[in-house]
């Protein structure tokens, strides 16, 4: 076997009418572009405006039996440009490189999701044949509504263990938050996740960052149910949320709560220092119900942040993906469409700052509904947040 | 200081103070996340995985282990985060010789460059985990398990953190005992089910050693007792390590003197009391739970560690005994169900029998109230078994019997302990009928009356054959008029009686005049009809209180009682006759049968026979006169009378002229109409009257002793033909030949002489011939009778009982006397085709089959009487239908025919 010791990848994108017009430019592009290289590995992001399997089987009709990987988005950002959400099609198809791919999917996933976490990455890791190379990171693309994305993280760790890094993101449906798929081969799952499990000769590193500042004092979590947080501080969660967002509670008036409470996040306070972001997707009587979990005994504090705070970090998610890769051929961004909303007119830059930071390398991303971004302990799910792999 | 040197001072005190406050909120923010983590009401597994979950989080660490200490097995792994899934570590892998060195140090041990500590397990060096930091965790009273956080990257584990996770791990350590505890709690609530659910003593000690080994975390358990003279054995064991189960008895010692310790529940015992039996030494430690019923230590349960140090707790003891004390309530409970149950087998064996008896069985309680009835008694009554219980037993009774005869019945059984009687019973339907019962009063082993038992049978058939016997006694089967016997009693009664009234008593003697060409012309069937016919009318005529009898054949005599005068009789005896003018419907067709009537006055003195004799004589001279005609005796018809001496003479001179004939009737086996035998009957050849029946001349010849020597020659006669057949025609040996005694030939001195001399010079075997009595023999001189039957039982010859029915009937004869064959009387095969016929006949059948006397119906005319018969399972018969009496030479060719067929069998 051959090891190349550069990968190389090329990107489409189409925003055409027509799923299958639209996938076959997006994957002609993206094939063409490796030089009459044979794909390792395909990776589609789209619409929830198309008849997905249109748009798949268009990929899979141009790409070849070549494992095939994707999941519907908020919008993408390919080499540089923001394919808004609405229409659009994007792929990537990548050569090995110095990488071994092996996918696999867990379909009709029920309430535990630590154990299709669990299946999903044996399985992955059973895809890949041959001895295996001394690093491994996974790729995480789910599909699932009102899940605790944070149970299928502790599966995957359950087998990967410590030293294996976890990135991705959750499917979106271009804010509709109606459905939500992940693509596996020929396959479009709803309510599924699938993963790919690499494995390369160097450690893999994954970068996550979110550009929130505290806004308030800390709080502490004294009343929690996984997502839907109770009590803070002895007090109705609600009330208390209300108070912390001081001059925003005006807007309360004349916006929706979600469109509010979207610049106005939870921040999850972690050992470090750093925090881990929560957003408030709804409220349910006294009770605020957010996009993770937060367990009681937490510290939280009420966060904001301009267009600008949270784009400063992009340069900086993508140096530090792209740090001591030599002749790295990609690098995969996960953005969340809470991110998207609050970039306001400048919405493409996220896309242009993560290529201007990237330079030559071909850049891939997708807004989603969560990003996976595990590095240490068990904690690997992270909202309104940005993060990056670079192979 | 310049005002901006001022100004950043501040703002580092400031940042400081945040950092500090951040900090102090993070410490704070731990030990609340765990708190929360630590109160969830989960499994002990589920809640060591979030812990370890937590701690990873928390402590940023990339792996988190938990190792649970086990009595069996010495540390476990229970959570591994942060070690691949896919490799398969063993507990040492995992954890080196570090957790075993921090449980024993119990304090905390931090490693550096742990990838390269060769005292960290391969896991954690493979890992690369740069900074390790194990913590013991610690119960009450020993060590719980232990913890390792590892971190990959350069960040050492602060001091301040591990105070803190110090802190953590005694929380940890009281979380997981208060959870192991609620588990043990759990498994002993289980284990009680699981033994209270063997309701066998030895199934239970099985189960109850098995569960104690789990239960408390041990490597062997036993229930161990100690008898009277201070030698321990082990009653039941289960261990969960390999070798032989300890057996055989060994001097208790202080497992003995802990047993005696009043008020222990339980106690812990250096070494194993059972391990020296295989010469082992015993080393470990024994927990002893005392197991006492009913207040008395029976034995021990015994659980034994072996292969750990790890002592048993208080709470482990305490466990222990509690599981000790649910053991002993279930032992109580299984013995307690032993007993019932075998109780219970004993009781289903008697009910089964109860059930399974024809006997009809209630029980009641004392107060009467239904606790059992078998379904004999349900179906008697009507009833479905399950509705009548709890039922009073009153149900079964009308008032009037439960209040008359049931009232002395009860009495009498509480008085003496039983009470039999024949009680009436009322069915569902209101029906009632007659029961013979027995009552016995139930007790318990102490003799306390605990309920009643009743058993009884219906005797309504019993009766009902009893009273048709009784009534065939007294009455022509035929006609149910009154017969001979009774007839004479009541002309006996009737002339007793005028004495009191001055009235006198007339006897009408009458026949049909016609009835021979009616029987010859249209068979007997219509002949029986006419007969029934005429009794029917003279019922009608005749008073109330007057007596109509039917003596035999066309025969019937009417007593009329009260008569002024021979006018009166006369006046009678026309009405009777013009009653009988009118046709009859005899079997379809009409006839005409006028009727002679010979009229004879009693008074005070005279004689009921000899008036009888007299209306006979008239009787004969109406015929005489033209038949039709009524005639009144007087002293002129005595002449008439007289011819009956010329008979007597010519009788006696019958033997010496050889006018007496033998005629042979067929007697055949009925189930496959093989000829069995013949009965021999008497016939003369008058040389002026023709062939005379024997109902013609034997009243006479009985009459006047000549029956004797007539009975002899039968006898002799009979024999020598039977043994001329069996020598000359090769027939079967079981042929036998029957032959009719009278009661006087019974009653003579050296009769049984005579027929031992008859056989001799046959000569015939003695069980080839049957001689046939009457009942009347019997009656008439029971001891004799008896004596003379068993001398002639013990000859060889068989003894059959003629016309059965006819007489008194009485069944106990059958019983007490030596006899083989019943044969029923004709009267009742005549009633065959009648229910009431039928059910005579088969309630004889199965009588005689019950005292193991064969049966021989008698005068068997139709095919549709032999089928009934054969159904009612008869064994023999004989009538015309199946061969009419023939004369000697008759019978040889009918008997060599047979002989060369194969034999009479």
């Amino acid at each position: 076997m051959t090891v190349q010791t550069c990968l190389r990848a090329a990107v489409g994108t189409s925003q055409a009418d027509d799923g299958t017009q639209a996938g076959r430019a997006a994957a002609t592009a993206a094939v063409e572009g490796l030089h009459g290289e044979r794909p390792a590995l395909v990776i589609v992001y789209a619409s929830v405006c198309y008849e997905l399997s249109t748009v798949l089987g268009a990929v899979r009709d141009v790409a070849g039996e070549v494992p095939t990987v994707g999941e519907t988005t908020c919008g993408q950002m390919v080499d540089g440009s923001f394919v808004p959400p609405g229409r659009g099609v994007a792929v990537l198809a990548t050569t090995a490189g110095p990488y071994r791919f092996g996918t696999a999917a867990v379909s009709t996933i029920g309430a535990d999701l630590d154990a299709a976490g669990v299946e999903l990455a044996q399985a992955a890791q059973r895809s890949l044949d041959g001895p295996h190379l001394p690093h491994a990171a996974i790729l995480l693309l789910t599909a699932t509504f009102g899940c605790d994305h944070q149970e299928m993280v502790r599966g995957l760790h359950r087998v990967t263990g410590a030293c294996v890094p976890i990135v991705g993101g959750a499917a979106g449906d271009d804010l509709r938050f109606r459905e939500v798929s992940v693509f596996h081969g020929d396959e479009v799952i709803s309510n599924g996740a699938v993963a790919v499990w690499i494995e390369g000769e160097r450690p893999f590193r994954v970068v996550t960052r979110h550009g929130w500042r505290p806004t308030g004092r800390p709080l502490i979590v004294t009343g929690s149910q996984g997502a839907r947080i109770t009590e803070i501080g002895g007090r109705p969660a609600m009330a208390v949320y209300l108070e912390q967002l001081g001059a925003d509670v005006e807007r309360l008036e004349s916006e929706p709560f979600f469109t509010v409470s979207m610049s106005r996040p939870f921040g999850l306070l972690q050992p470090d220092g750093s925090t881990v972001i929560r957003v408030i997707g709804e409220l349910d009587g006294d009770s605020l119900v957010t996009t993770g979990p937060v367990p009681e005994g937490s510290a939280v504090q009420v966060m904001g942040g301009s267009a600008d705070d949270l784009l400063a970090v992009v340069p900086d998610l993508a140096r530090a993906a792209l740090e001591g890769i030599e002749s790295a051929g990609a690098l995969l961004v996960f953005s969340c469409g809470v991110r998207q909303t609050n970039f306001g007119p400048q919405v493409a830059s996220e896309a242009r700052l993560v290529q201007d930071a990237a330079g030559d390398v071909v850049t891939f991303g997708c807004y989603t509904y969560g990003e996976f971004a595990r590095t240490r302990g068990v904690l690997g799910f992270h909202t309104a947040s940005v993060t990056a792999l670079a192979l | 200081m310049t005002p901006e040197e001022r100004i950043a001072q501040l703002e580092r005190e400031r940042d400081e103070a945040i950092r500090s406050s951040q900090e102090a909120l993070r410490a704070s923010t731990r030990l609340s996340r765990l708190l929360t983590v630590l109160q969830e009401p989960v499994h002990v597994e589920v809640l060591l995985d979030r812990v370890m979950a937590t701690l990873s989080e928390l402590f940023l660490a990339d792996v988190a282990v938990f190792l649970l200490s086990t009595a069996r097995h010495g540390l476990e792994a229970k959570v591994l985060i942060g070690l691949p899934g896919a490799a398969t570590y063993s507990p040492t892998d995992v954890a080196g010789s570090l957790a075993g060195e921090t449980l024993e140090r119990g304090t905390p041990i931090v490693v550096r460059e742990a990838d390269r500590d060769p005292r960290c397990g391969r896991a954690i060096r493979e890992l690369g985990v740069e900074h390790l930091a194990w913590l013991p965790v610690h119960g009450e009273e020993t060590a719980l398990g232990v913890i390792a956080l590892g971190r990959c990257d350069s960040a050492p584990f602060k001091a301040s953190e591990l105070d803190i996770l110090v802190t953590m791990c005694r929380w940890i350590g009281a979380a997981l005992e208060r959870r192991q505890h609620s588990l043990a709690l759990e498994r002993l609530a289980g284990a009680g089910h699981e033994v209270a659910a063997q309701l066998d003593h030895a199934s239970l000690l099985a189960e109850a050693v098995r569960l104690a080994a789990t239960l408390l975390d041990a490597d062997s358990a036993a229930v161990v007792t100690v008898d009277g003279d201070g030698m321990a054995a082990v009653e039941a064991y289960d261990s969960l390590v390999p070798g032989p189960a300890p057996a055989g008895a060994w001097p208790a010692g202080i497992l003995g003197e802990v047993l005696g310790t009043p008020g222990l529940r339980a106690h812990v015992l250096g070494g194993i009391p059972w391990q020296h039996l295989g010469g082992g030494g015993g080393s470990g430690t024994t927990l002893v739970m005392p197991l006492s019923q009913g207040g008395e230590t029976v034995g021990a349960l015994c659980a034994a560690r072996t292969s750990t140090l790890l002592p048993f707790t208080s709470e482990t003891m305490r466990i222990g005994a509690l599981f000790a004390a649910q053991m002993a309530v279930s032992l109580s409970n299984a013995d307690l169900y032993g007993r019932l149950r075998a109780e219970a087998d004993q009781l289903r064996f008697l009910s089964r029998i109860a059930e399974q008896v024809g006997e009809s069985v209630v029980v009641t309680d004392p107060q009467g109230m239904v606790t059992f009835v078998n379904p004999a008694h349900a179906r008697l009554h009507g009833y479905d078994a399950d509705d009548l219980l709890g039922s009073s037993l009153s149900i079964f009774h009308t008032e009037e019997q439960w209040h008359g005869e049931l009232t002395p019945f009860r009495e009498a059984m509480l008085r003496t302990g039983t009470s039999t009687g024949e009680i009436g019973h009322m069915r569902r339907d209101g029906s009632v009928f007659q029961a013979e019962m027995t009552g016995t009063v139930l007790t318990d082993e102490t003799e306390t009356p605990i309920g009643h038992v009743y058993s009884l049978h219906d005797v309504t058939e019993r009766n009902q054959l009893a009273a048709q016997l009784a009534h065939q006694a007294f009455h022509d089967p035929l006609t149910g008029l009154v017969n001979r016997a009774l007839l004479s009693q009541r002309l006996e009664h009737a002339l007793d009686s005028i004495g009191r009234t001055g009235l006198r008593v007339a006897v009408l003697f009458l026949d049909l005049d016609r009835f021979k060409t009616v029987n010859d012309s249209l068979g007997h069937g219509a002949g029986d009809d006419l007969l029934r016919e005429v009794a029917g009318r003279l019922r009608q005529v005749v008073r109330p209180g007057d007596t109509v009898a039917r003596l035999g054949g066309d025969e019937f005599v009417v007593l009329l009682e009260d008569m002024d005068s021979t006018d009166d009789a006369q006046r009678a005896a026309q009405r009777i006759a013009a009653v009988l003018r009118s046709p009859f419907q005899a079997a379809g067709s009409e006839v005409f049968a006028t009727a002679s009537i010979g009229v004879a006055m009693g008074d005070r003195g005279s004689e009921a026979d000899e008036l009888l004799s007299r209306a006979d004589a008239a009787l004969y001279a109406a015929k005489r006169g033209g038949r039709n005609r009524i005639e009144v005796f007087d002293d002129s018809l005595e002449p008439c009378r007289r011819s009956d001496i010329a008979l007597e003479v010519d009788l006696r001179h019958a033997i010496a002229r050889q006018q007496l004939r033998v005629h042979y009737q067929p007697i055949v086996e009925i189930r496959d109409g093989r000829l069995r035998g013949f009965e021999a009957l008497i016939r003369w050849q008058h040389p002026a009257h023709g062939l005379l029946m024997p109902a013609q001349f034997l009243p006479l010849a009985e009459e006047t002793g000549l029956m004797l020597s007539i009975g002899d020659w039968i006898l002799t006669e009979a024999c020598r033909v039977a043994a001329r057949w069996q020598r000359d025609l090769v027939v079967d040996a079981s042929c036998f030949v029957s032959v009719n005694l009278s009661v006087k030939q019974l009653h003579r001195a050296g009769f049984v002489d005579t027929v031992r001399t008859a056989l001799t010079q046959a000569p015939l075997r003695p069980d080839q011939l049957m001689l046939e009595i009457t009942e009347d023999a019997i009656l008439e001189s029971r001891e004799a009778t008896l004596r003379v039957l068993g001398e002639l039982r013990r000859l060889g010859v068989r003894i059959a009982i003629d016309d059965f029915g006819a007489g008194y009937s009485n069944l106990t004869y059958l019983t007490s006397f030596p006899i083989d064959v019943m044969k029923i009387d004709k009267a009742f095969v005549d009633l065959l085709e009648r229910s009431d016929g039928h059910a005579v006949v088969a309630a004889l059948v199965t009588l005689g089959h019950t005292l193991q006397v064969e049966v021989v119906a008698e005068g068997i005319e139709r095919p549709e009487q032999l089928e009934l018969l054969r159904q009612l399972g008869c064994d023999f018969g004989q009538g015309f239908l199946l061969g009419r009496g023939v004369s000697e030479d008759a019978v040889t060719p009918l008997l060599a025919a047979v002989a060369l067929a194969g034999g009479v069998r």
